[in-house]
């Protein structure tokens, strides 16, 4: 069974234990693509932070693997140890490589080998190093958190150096992200010299910095790495790490694709060379979305749609907040909220006062999760007032279904309603509107425009229908990657 | 022993002479411990009653009979000592302080079972053919009762009640030298019941201070073995250390050159013994300074470094609350060496009248001046190992013991052999020689300090 795997990817914290954007987009990507043999491995912080698997592993899915980067009590017993002081050269110059562009690639294998995690935790060269470089830039924080935050932030890359050798022979590796799992994915790649191929969702880094400044907002929805935040107070120095280790990814793949035209850019600004980056956006089943629009009423319904989750980074107070101003103006208007409300029972409580309060309970409904083959025929305008996004499926979807869409402009939003991805792209014209993020008002005015001015409804529903058409259907998707895939194995012989 | 300190600083902070003079007194009867008071008790009781009837041969019976108790139960009970000072001062720190009494209890009886079966053995092997069975009784029951004294000492300082424990100190052994005075006269075994009878008073009155102190729900327990695998190197610590005091002075009891029967097989050597135990008593001040620059201020310090840690303080604060350990340990050392040097410099002038005082012979006048640099050095020894133990540096306490009890039986032994104007070398080089390594420990230990307290954890 763990013979001829074509392609492995790594997944940090996601599928397929917990369900969500990355998790669909690997699922898709191996069922849409038999001709392939997958391989997973995931990456987590502990089995017990995990439950069951949440999805059914497709045929061509022929290895997985997992491997906790978090599981303390393994760690060995503390002793001290004595290491030549030549090892303090040998992490220096690797540490130095990490801060500028390019990797010192030899360095980089011969300390994995030279240096164990007990060299790591207890040794006296690592404790010099440690303390030279706090006394160099952070002398005023305190020691403690800092020390640790260290610790705590190398301790997983000795799972994954295991991990090298565990893995069985792969033609491909596929990381969806960078972090962690981007990091072996460019160490495999280095030391078996197969294509790398990296898709960022989000930028992982970019998204770290959000994660830590924001860190109760989000850990509920990203479970993954909680323990580390918990024990640090020092974001600056965690954001450096995931940089560094951020740009050893783009080192080493051999391409570095992004969801949207935006994350491109911010993907070479942070170090990614031009020329490895590439566009292969997200796509979705037309034909399942098909018969939404044949079940459409002849007359629109004035209903707003957010398909969601009710949690506080897709900031549901601020559609409540703009539903009241669409009431204001259409009386009957109303706003479902359609996605699980149970991830966050406290901010549930608040949106339902919140709706109390503004005296919205007949027009805003939190529907749970339903099927959207049911939802989208009776609604008009797909929203998504997100304060950050990667590229979301819903608003593609919507399109398929034949809804406009008002969102926030955040992740891929701008490109998808407005048409970013070349000049042809351009032309088609406008799906909906783009509005700030957090301004209600704004929202509001977008909203009302849709659902009282018919003409310009279908004029974007027209553009919506159009777009995905053309540049957001699963099978272009496919191909797109398939083409991906058969290069690097060419590549390769 | 947390918590003396803090006494000990508010008894200073009165800022009085007397205070000062308080929190020495305390200092150096805690720190010298009972050992040492007994030691000066026997030595008056044999005054008294030398003085009063005369009967020289039963008080010198006598004396060596307690020396002998007290060196073989502070080695016997020397495997508890340590840990159970470690696991007393735990279960305070975790707030479980209902577990000290049952544990306590549990000690005791191990403890008790133990030096029976010890004392069994050695009265077969040492006092078989002693007739006097109210003396062989009575020396049974003095081992048993001195191994757990040692034990409860610990419990009754950890209640921090140390005018209690004093005055308890200064009472049962004055009631030692008020029996001895009426009964004494009947001979040896009443001599050794007077001291039994002393020492058991001051046990039920530690043992009264401990129960109405420390709260508890069950009587016996014995979790505290658990503390032995913990602490093991700890238990043989206390063993070696005490093996290492007395080392030199079994030498000189049972070379055939030095020492002579009697009682039993129970010998002791008269050129050796008393200016020994006359320079174990110059070195209570220094013990005193030392205790006090220990407990108060070192103490502080060493909460200062961990608070530190714990709440975050930059690597430059913590280095500076380690200096300042560093500089109490300096102080205290030099300390105690001007305090030691101006006494010893009185001792020295003095020694023939001290000699003459006690009907010594003056000959053995520079075995007490070397006695009195061997005790010395044993003070240093001492010092480095309470910080040591201080710092739970288990594996450094543990070597520098072995090397003292080690050096302090070969190094004797090379003496006796060398002849007798090398008597009390042996065990002044081995102490040098303990002490010596122990700075080299305690240098490393507080250069490794942060790194130590940082990198060994998981």
């Amino acid at each position: 069974m763990k013979s001829n795997i074509d392609i492995l990817i790594i997944g940090e914290g996601t599928y397929p234990y917990i369900r969500g954007g990355v998790s669909s987009w690997i699922h898709q990507l191996i069922s849409g693509l038999p001709e392939f043999k997958f391989g997973v491995l995931f990456i987590g912080s502990r089995r017990e932070d995990y439950g069951e698997k949440r999805y059914k592993f497709p045929d061509n899915l022929v290895y997985f693997d997992e491997i906790y980067i978090f599981d303390k009590e393994e760690l060995p017993i503390p002793k001290r140890r004595k290491l030549k002081k030549e090892y303090y050269q040998q992490i220096e110059t690797v540490h130095k490589s990490f801060n500028k562009e390019g990797n010192n690639l030899d360095a980089i294998n011969r300390l994995i080998e030279n240096i164990s995690l007990e060299d790591f935790l207890y040794s006296n060269v690592s404790w010099e190093f440690i303390v030279n470089t706090y006394l160099e830039k952070y002398e005023n924080e305190s020691f403690i958190d800092y020390f640790w935050t260290i610790r705590n932030m190398h301790i997983p890359l000795w799972e994954i150096f295991k991990a090298i050798n565990r893995i069985p022979r792969i033609k491909i590796v596929h990381s969806p992200s960078t972090g962690y799992a981007g990091f072996l994915a460019g160490l495999l790649k280095l030391n078996r010299n197969i294509p790398y191929i990296l898709t960022e969702h989000g930028i992982y880094t970019r998204e770290r910095k959000i994660d830590l400044l924001t860190s109760d907002w989000f850990s509920t929805r990203r479970r993954f790495l909680k323990s580390m935040e918990e024990s640090s107070g020092l974001e600056f120095v965690w954001n450096k790490f995931f940089e560094s280790i951020g740009r050893f990814s783009y080192y080493t793949a051999d391409k570095i694709l992004s969801l949207y035209e935006k994350a491109r850019q911010i993907q070479i600004e942070y170090g990614a060379p031009k020329e490895k980056t590439m566009v292969i956006p997200n796509g979705v089943n037309i034909d399942r979305l098909k018969s939404c629009l044949e079940k459409r009423p002849s007359k629109n319904p004035k209903v707003i749609g957010l398909i969601g989750r009710v949690v506080p980074i897709k900031d549901i107070k601020t559609f409540i907040k703009a539903m009241r101003i669409v009431v204001n103006k259409i009386p009957d208007a109303e706003g479902w909220v359609v996605g699980p409300t149970d991830e966050d029972p406290e901010y549930y409580e608040e949106c339902k006062n919140l709706v109390k309060v503004l005296d919205l309970e007949k027009n805003v409904k939190f529907l749970g999760f339903q099927n959207i083959l049911d939802i989208f025929p009776k609604i008009s305008v797909n929203t998504l007032t997100s304060i950050s996004e990667g590229m979301p499926l819903s608003i593609l979807e919507g399109f398929a279904a034949g809804v406009p869409a008002v969102t926030t402009d955040v992740g891929s939003c701008f490109d998808i309603i407005y048409g970013g991805l070349n000049e042809e792209d351009k032309k088609l014209g406008n799906a909906g509107f783009v509005c700030k993020v957090a301004d209600a008002k704004d929202l509001a005015k977008h909203y009302i425009k849709l659902l009282e001015n018919e003409a310009l409804w279908k004029k974007c529903q027209q553009v919506a229908l159009e777009r995905v058409n053309k540049f957001y259907t699963q099978e272009l998707f496919f191909s797109n990657y398939k083409k991906l895939y058969y290069e690097a194995l060419s590549w390769q012989e | 022993m947390a918590g003396i300190g803090f006494e000990l600083r508010k008894i200073l902070k009165k800022n009085k002479i007397s205070s000062l003079f308080e929190a020495y007194g305390y200092a150096a009867i805690l720190s010298a411990g009972g050992w040492v008071i007994s030691i000066l008790a026997i030595i008056l009781v044999g005054l008294i009653n030398i003085s009063i009837y005369g009967n020289s041969a039963d008080i010198i019976k006598f004396q060596v009979s307690v020396t002998y108790l007290i060196s073989l139960s502070l080695i016997l009970s020397g495997f508890h000592q340590l840990v159970f000072t470690r696991f007393v001062a735990d279960r305070i720190y975790e707030g479980k302080e209902e577990e000290i009494v049952p544990n306590f209890f549990g000690i005791l009886t191990l403890n008790t079972a133990l030096s029976l079966l010890f004392s069994i053995i050695y009265i077969y092997l040492f006092l078989k053919d002693v007739k006097n069975i109210y003396f062989v009784t009575t020396f049974l029951f003095s081992l048993i009762l001195l191994s757990n004294l040692w034990i409860i000492n610990i419990l009754a300082i950890s209640v921090k009640k140390y005018r209690y424990v004093v005055l308890s100190y200064f009472f049962s052994y004055l009631l030692i030298i008020v029996f001895s005075y009426f009964i004494g006269y009947f001979g040896l075994a009443y001599l050794l019941i007077s001291f039994f009878l002393g020492n058991l008073i001051l046990f039920i009155l530690l043992l009264y201070l401990i129960l109405k102190n420390y709260q508890f729900f069950e009587v016996l327990s014995f979790d505290f073995i658990k503390a032995y695998k913990q602490y093991f190197p700890l238990a043989l610590a206390g063993f070696f250390f005490n093996l290492g005091i007395w080392a030199d002075e079994y030498i000189f009891w049972y070379s055939p050159l030095t020492g002579e029967d009697i009682i039993g097989k129970i010998r002791s050597s008269v050129v050796y013994d008393l200016p020994l135990f006359l320079a174990y008593l110059s070195i209570i001040p220094g013990m005193a300074v030392f205790f006090l620059r220990l407990e108060a201020d070192f103490a502080e310090y060493y909460e200062k470094y961990f608070k530190g840690v714990v709440e975050g303080a930059t690597l430059e604060t913590l280095v500076r609350f380690k200096e300042q350990m560093i500089d109490i340990v300096r102080i205290s050392i030099k300390e105690a060496i001007v305090l030691q040097g101006i006494f010893n410099i009185i001792l020295y002038i003095t020694a023939p009248l001290i000699f003459s005082i006690f009907n010594l012979p003056s000959a053995a006048i520079p075995l007490f001046y070397i006695d009195m640099i061997a005790t010395q050095l044993q003070l240093l020894v001492m010092n480095i190992l309470a910080i040591l133990f201080y710092l739970d540096r288990r594996y450094e306490t543990l070597i520098i013991t072995i090397i003292m009890a080690v050096f302090n039986i070969i190094l004797p032994i090379i003496t006796i052999i060398l002849g007798p104007y090398y008597y009390g070398y042996g065990t002044a080089l081995a102490m040098l020689i303990a002490s010596t390594i122990g700075l080299i420990y305690l240098d490393k230990v507080m250069r490794r300090l942060e790194y130590e307290t940082f990198m060994l954890q998981r």
